[in-house]
C-alpha cells in the first residue's frame, strides 16, 4: 500500500513538474524546431535584442510592483479592521471577487472603463491595469493576512493599551510586527498573480501597455518559438528564486 | 493446557536503541495477563508486534500454535482496545461495532445473522439503547465498551488493551476495572493488557509480567511477584520497599515498638493518612526504613526512640 | 475604535468602484438592446437571456459544465492519493507539500505553454514517437477537449491536493491500525475509513476546481483551439470580436449566477476545510 502510494506519488510529481522542466531543456536548444541540436544561450541573445519583449517585461514589473504597492497596504489595513469587528458588505465583495470568473471580471471592468471614459479625458493605459490588479488581488490580501491575525492572542493589543500605548502607537508597535510575515506573504502572492495574469489584463490593457503574459500569449498563437521557452525559464526561475528568498527570510 | 499466546524471544529496535530486547511468555486461554512497566519500558512495542502494527526484528508470535509473526493485522485473530478507543468517527456506534465483521459476513455467506450478533455483544457491555449515537456523543467509559465491544463481536483469540483505563476519568477507573475483569470472565476470551499502572496489574489479572528497559524482569502470579520478586526492580515497581543490609521489607511489614527485640531508630517523621500512619525511622545505623502501620497501633511522634523489627518471611532477598 | 473606520476606506472604495459597480453594469448592460455599430441602448428587453436557450449556446453551457465536471474528476482521483501519500509520508512533508504547490506560483500562462510544447503536431511528444517509427503521422493530441481537461487538471490539482491534505494530515493514525487491526485489507482501510473522513476535505476541493475550470478562458482558448469553446471564450468574444456587449453580459450574469449558487452551496455546508 505504502509503495503503492509511493510510486504513484513519484509519477504525480512527473506530470507535475516534467513539463517545465522540458520547457526549460529546450530553451537552450541551438535548434529553432524540437530536435536537440547542442546547448547554446541563442534564444536568451535573442530576446535581449528583442525590444518588444523588453518593454512587455518592464511594463509588467512596474504594474507588478504599483499593484503590491497598493494591494497590500490597502488589504492589511482592511484585515486588521475586519479582525477587530466584522465588515460584512466587504466581507462579501471580497469572497464574491474571488470566485468570479477571470473573464467576467475582465469584461465587467472594461464596460465600467468604456462607461466612466464618456465623462472623463482618459484612455485604457497602464493605470486602468493596475487598477484592475489591485481590485483582485486585494482579497488574497485579506485572506492571507486575516489567517494570521486570527491565531493572534487578542490581549497582547490590550496589554500594549493598558502600558499607555495609544491605538496607533499599538497597531504599529504591537500588531504590525507580528503580521509582517503574512504581509510579506501576502505582497509576494499579489506580485505573483499580477505578473502573471494574462485574462483580465488583456481586457483592460492600452495600445502603450502590452505586458509579458499578453506578448507571451500572441507567441504562443503564432507557433513554437524558443524564445518562448527561453522567457518562460527566466519567468520561472525568477519566481522560484523570489519564493526561495521569501521563505528564507520568513524562517530568519 | 496449550498457551494460545507465546511470544518467543521477541526482539524490536528503533533507530537509535532498542525497545524489545528478547522477550519471551505465553497467555493461556480464559487468562488476563497484564504486562506492566514504567513507560518506554517496551511494553507497547511488545504488544503492537503481536497485533501485527510492527513487524519483531527477532523472535516468533505464535497464535494456537501457528505462526504468526509476519502476517499483516488484518490477518490475525487478535484484536486491539487502543488506547484513545479509535473509534470512526463517521460511523455511529452500531457502524463501528459491525465494521470488522462485514468482512466475516462475505466469507461466510449470508448465514451470519450480523444484527443477532451486534445487538448480542452491544447488550453486553449496556450500549443498545446508544446503538444510532455517534462517537462524539459519548462519554469516555461508553467509548471505551463500544471499542471493546467493536473487538470482542469478532471472537477474538486474545484481546490486546493497550492502557485501557488512561483515557478515564480518575474516579471512574477503579469502578471500570472491576467491570472489566467481570467481561473479561463472561466471555472467557484470553485478555493481554498493557499498563503502567502497578495496582491495576495486581487488581485485575491473573498473572502479571514486569517490563523493564526491553526486557522481562519476571512472570508470576500478583501474590508471588509482590512477595517474591527476584529482582529489586520488581520489588519497587510494584510497591516501596525499604533495603537494609541488602534485604527488604515492604513497609506494612515493619513493626514499631517502644521496646523489646529489634533494631534500634529514632522516628523522623509520622505521617497521619486517616486509617494508617507512615512512620520514617531512623536506624542508629543510619539507615532510613518507612513503617506503614494501623492508625490504632502506634502513637508514636518525631524525635521517640522505638525498637524496629519484622519477621524473617516478610524478607525480600532479590537474586540480582 | 476611530481608526477602523479609515483602515476600511480604500478598500472599501476601490471594491465599491471597481467590482460592484462593473459587476452592475453588466447586470445592466445585459438588459439592453445592441446598437448598430456595437455599443448598446434602449429599449430594454430580456432578447439576450432568451437567446441563451439558442441549442448552440445551450450546447456550449452543458459542455462547460462537462468539462469542469471531468477534470473535477479527474482531479479528485488524482489528487486524493496524492494528499494521502504527503499526510502519511514519515518525513519531508514540507517538501513534499511544496512541491504541489510550487507549480501553483509560476505562471499559469507559462504552464499551459508548456503543455503545448509537448503536445502540438511538431511538439516533443509526437517528434519523439515520429522519430522512434511508433506512428507516421503526428497524433492529433493538442486542440481538442481532452487537451483542454488535462490543461485544467494540471492547473487546478493544488487546489484538491491542499484542502484534502488539511483534512488527512487532522486525521488520528490509530483508526487506520483499529481498521486494519478489524479485519479490513489496506484498500479497505482506504475506502471505508480514510475516504469518508476525507470527504469534508474532497467536497471544499471539489469546489474550489469546479468554480474556475466552469468559467476558465484560457486553457480552452489556447488548448483547445477554438475547437473547444467554453461559456468564457464566447463571453470574451463577444465583448472583443463580435462585440455585442449586451449578449455577453447576459452570458456572464449567467455564469456568476452559476458560480455564485455553487459557492454560497459550499459556503453552507462549509465546515472544515471549507472556502475562507
Amino acid at each position: 500500500m505504502r509503495r503503492g502510494l509511493a510510486v504513484y506519488a513519484a509519477l504525480a510529481y512527473l506530470f507535475l513538474h516534467a513539463p517545465l522542466l522540458i520547457l526549460a531543456a529546450f530553451s537552450f536548444n541551438t535548434s529553432k524546431y524540437t530536435v536537440w541540436e547542442g546547448a547554446s544561450l541563442v534564444w536568451y541573445r535573442a530576446l535581449w535584442e528583442d525590444g518588444r519583449l523588453l518593454e512587455a517585461a518592464w511594463n509588467s514589473v512596474l504594474i507588478g510592483c504599483a499593484a503590491t504597492v497598493l494591494a497590500t497596504a490597502m488589504g492589511t489595513l482592511a484585515a486588521y479592521a475586519m479582525w477587530k469587528r466584522g465588515a460584512r458588505w466587504l466581507e462579501g465583495a471580497f469572497f464574491l471577487s474571488l470566485v468570479t470568473p477571470e473573464v467576467v471580471m475582465g469584461v465587467a471592468l472594461l464596460a465600467f472603463y468604456q462607461w466612466v471614459f464618456h465623462f472623463l479625458d482618459v484612455r485604457l493605459g497602464m493605470h486602468t491595469v493596475i487598477a484592475a490588479h489591485v481590485m483582485f488581488s486585494l482579497a488574497y490580501v485579506v485572506v492571507v493576512v486575516m489567517a494570521r491575525l486570527r491565531t493572534m492572542d487578542r490581549s497582547l493589543e490590550e496589554a500594549a493599551l493598558d502600558l499607555g500605548a495609544t491605538e496607533a502607537e499599538t497597531f504599529w508597535r504591537v500588531t504590525l510586527p507580528r503580521m509582517a510575515p503574512a504581509i510579506g506573504t501576502a505582497a509576494l502572492l499579489v506580485f505573483a498573480i499580477s505578473f502573471d495574469d494574462y485574462v483580465i489584463t488583456s481586457l483592460v490593457a492600452g495600445v502603450d501597455s502590452e505586458t509579458l503574459p499578453m506578448l507571451i500569449y500572441t507567441m504562443a498563437r503564432r507557433g513554437v518559438s524558443p524564445a518562448v521557452n527561453a522567457i518562460s525559464t527566466i519567468i520561472t526561475v525568477a519566481v522560484g528564486v523570489m519564493i526561495l528568498m521569501a521563505e528564507r527570510w520568513r524562517r530568519a | 493446557m496449550a498457551a494460545v499466546l507465546e511470544v518467543e524471544g521477541a526482539v524490536k529496535g528503533f533507530p537509535g536503541h532498542r525497545a524489545v530486547d528478547g522477550v519471551t511468555f505465553s497467555v493461556e486461554p480464559g487468562q488476563l495477563f497484564a504486562l506492566v512497566g514504567p513507560s518506554g519500558c517496551g511494553k507497547t512495542t511488545t504488544l503492537r508486534m503481536i497485533a501485527g502494527f510492527e513487524t519483531p526484528d527477532e523472535g516468533e508470535i505464535r497464535l494456537r500454535g501457528e505462526p504468526i509473526t509476519r502476517l499483516p493485522p488484518y490477518a490475525r485473530r487478535v484484536n486491539t482496545v487502543f488506547q484513545n478507543y479509535a473509534l470512526f468517527p463517521h460511523l455511529t456506534v452500531r457502524g463501528n461495532v459491525e465494521f470488522g465483521l462485514r468482512r466475516e459476513r462475505r466469507r461466510s455467506g449470508a448465514a451470519l445473522d450480523m444484527r443477532a450478533r451486534v445487538d448480542a455483544v452491544l447488550n453486553m457491555v449496556r450500549m443498545a439503547e446508544k446503538a444510532d449515537r455517534r462517537p462524539e456523543q459519548l462519554s469516555g467509559g461508553e467509548k471505551q465498551r463500544v471499542a471493546l465491544a467493536r473487538s470482542l463481536v469478532l471472537e477474538p483469540d486474545v484481546l490486546l488493551l493497550d492502557e485501557p483505563l488512561s483515557a478515564l476519568d480518575p474516579n471512574l477507573r477503579k469502578q471500570v476495572r472491576g467491570e472489566l475483569k467481570a467481561l473479561q470472565r463472561r466471555t472467557g476470551v484470553a485478555f493481554l493488557m498493557v499498563t503502567h499502572d502497578q495496582e491495576e496489574a495486581l487488581s485485575m489479572a491473573d498473572r502479571v509480567a514486569v517490563m523493564n528497559a526491553g526486557r522481562l524482569e519476571q512472570t508470576g502470579s500478583p501474590r508471588e511477584l509482590y512477595e517474591r520478586p527476584r529482582t529489586r526492580f520488581v520489588a519497587g515497581f510494584l510497591g516501596p520497599v525499604n533495603w537494609v543490609d541488602g534485604v527488604g521489607v515492604r513497609p506494612e511489614a515493619v513493626r514499631l515498638a517502644g521496646e523489646g527485640d529489634g533494631r534500634e531508630g529514632l522516628v523522623r517523621s509520622a505521617a497521619y493518612l486517616g486509617n494508617r500512619v507512615m512512620v520514617e525511622v531512623e536506624l542508629n545505623g543510619g539507615e532510613r526504613v518507612v513503617s506503614e502501620v494501623r492508625a490504632g497501633d502506634c502513637m508514636c511522634a518525631a524525635g521517640d526512640r522505638v525498637r524496629v523489627s519484622w519477621r524473617a518471611a516478610d524478607e525480600i532477598r532479590p537474586e540480582s | 475604535m476611530v481608526m477602523r473606520k479609515w483602515f476600511l476606506l480604500p478598500a472599501r472604495a476601490v471594491m465599491a468602484a471597481l467590482f460592484v459597480a462593473p459587476m452592475a453594469i453588466v447586470a445592466a448592460y445585459s438588459l439592453l438592446t445592441r446598437g448598430a455599430y456595437g455599443g448598446q441602448g434602449a429599449p430594454w428587453t430580456l432578447e439576450n437571456y432568451a437567446r441563451l436557450l439558442d441549442p448552440l449556446y445551450a450546447g456550449i453551457a452543458v459542455k462547460s459544465f462537462w468539462i469542469a465536471g471531468v477534470s473535477t474528476a479527474v482531479c479528485l482521483a488524482m489528487g486524493f492519493p496524492l494528499a494521502l501519500f504527503i499526510a502519511r509520508a514519515r518525513s519531508r512533508k514540507a517538501l513534499w507539500l511544496g512541491l504541489v504547490t510550487l507549480p501553483f506560483w509560476t505562471s499559469f500562462l507559462v504552464r499551459t505553454y508548456a503543455w503545448m510544447f509537448l503536445l502540438r503536431d511538431t511538439g516533443l511528444v509526437n517528434t519523439l514517437l515520429l522519430g522512434l517509427g511508433v506512428i507516421r503521422e503526428p497524433l492529433p493530441l493538442l486542440y481538442n477537449d481532452s487537451a483542454v481537461v488535462l490543461g485544467l487538471v494540471y492547473g487546478y490539482l493544488p487546489f484538491m491536493v491542499l484542502p484534502v491534505y488539511a483534512v488527512l494530515e487532522k486525521m488520528d493514525g490509530a483508526l487506520l491500525e483499529a481498521a486494519g487491526d478489524l479485519g479490513a485489507r489496506p484498500w479497505e482501510v482506504v475506502w471505508r475509513v480514510v475516504l469518508p473522513l476525507a470527504k469534508p476535505g474532497l467536497a471544499a476541493g471539489g469546489v474550489l476546481v469546479f468554480i474556475p475550470c466552469l468559467g476558465a478562458y484560457l486553457t480552452p482558448d489556447l488548448m483547445g483551439g477554438g475547437k473547444s469553446i467554453l461559456i468564457g471564450n464566447v463571453i470574451q468574444n463577444q465583448f472583443t470580436t463580435a462585440r455585442d456587449w449586451p449578449f455577453g453580459a447576459a452570458l456572464s450574469v449567467v455564469l456568476m449566477a452559476m458560480v455564485m449558487a455553487l459557492a454560497w452551496v459550499a459556503r453552507r455546508r462549509g465546515g472544515e476545510g471549507g472556502l475562507p
